[in-house]
């Protein structure tokens, strides 16, 4: 069975519905799409970014000569700084 | 799919947009947005009293249907889907956000509605007088032509609720635009 409304409020909502201009709104949309679109091409390059300066940071002081004195070196200034 | 130029896309159904749109075809999309943008603001539009608002949720609702429009089950079900994704969105907002003050008109003023659509402020200012889950029954009955059945399962509320709200918001809706009339009548007679 069909839900019953009252005609003339049906008409007062048709007579409101007038079209809406789609510029500037389909601009707006299409910057905010293409914004997500590059953030989301770039993320994989940059959390790359910061993976390998991580890995760096930990790799290179252990390659070095007498690593076991730069990391102890390191962990003393680390120590220092925080308890200072 | 081959992707098809703006002019074909224009001129296509909209079950064949919508398959080179779940395809990740952007012209496609935008060419659905192009489609179903006003219908869309126009509801929230209803839904809110704010303009500005309404088409910062209509944007967030095209986003949300962008993202998960690979997931859509069926072409022909398209249009609906995306009205649950703008309910969602109203829904979440509401939730979300602290209550609209009720019954002020004010509001409305620096609406943007075009010009000689006195109808339409006229219906929003009456809009702005009903409590807010009335609205909502409202809006969904007589803008989107939904039924009581389609209203309580988009929106939770009971289907005893939604009629009563339907009804109640409805009367007082009817009163209140036609408390408009007679006072533009006395004004024009006056």
């Amino acid at each position: 069975m069909q839900d019953e409304l009252d005609a003339k409020l049906m008409q007062r909502f048709a007579m409101a519905r007038a079209p809406l201009p789609a510029e500037p709104f389909l601009g707006t949309l299409s910057a905010r799409l293409h914004g997500r679109r590059r953030f989301a091409a770039a993320l994989p390059s940059v959390l790359g970014t910061i993976f390998s300066g991580l890995a760096d940071g930990i790799l290179v002081p252990l390659r070095l000569k007498l690593t076991r004195y730069v990391v102890l070196g390191a962990a003393a200034v680390t120590l220092l700084s925080v308890f200072a | 799919m081959k992707p098809l130029s703006a002019a074909a896309l224009a001129q296509a159904a909209e079950a064949a947009v919508v398959a080179l749109a779940m395809n990740g075809d952007a012209a496609a999309f935008s060419e659905l947005v192009r489609r179903r943008q006003s219908g869309l603001r126009n509801l929230l539009r209803r839904l809110s009293r704010d303009p500005a608002l309404a088409d910062d949720l209509a944007q967030q609702a095209f986003l949300k249907a962008w993202r998960a429009l690979p997931k859509l089950r069926s072409v022909g079900a398209f249009g609906a889907w995306l009205r649950r994704l703008a309910l969602n969105t109203w829904l979440e907002h509401v939730r979300g956000a602290p209550p609209l003050a009720e019954g002020d008109p004010d509001e409305l003023a620096g609406g943007a509605a075009p010009s000689g659509a006195e109808e339409q402020l006229d219906l929003d200012r009456a809009l702005a007088q009903i409590s807010p889950d009335e609205r909502l029954c409202v809006v969904l009955a007589y803008h989107e032509g939904m039924s009581h059945a389609e209203i309580s399962a988009a929106t939770t509320l009971p289907l005893g609720t939604v009629k009563s709200h339907i009804k109640r918001g409805g009367e007082r809706l009817r009163a209140l635009l036609d408390g408009y009339q007679t006072v533009k009548e006395s004004a024009h007679a006056g």
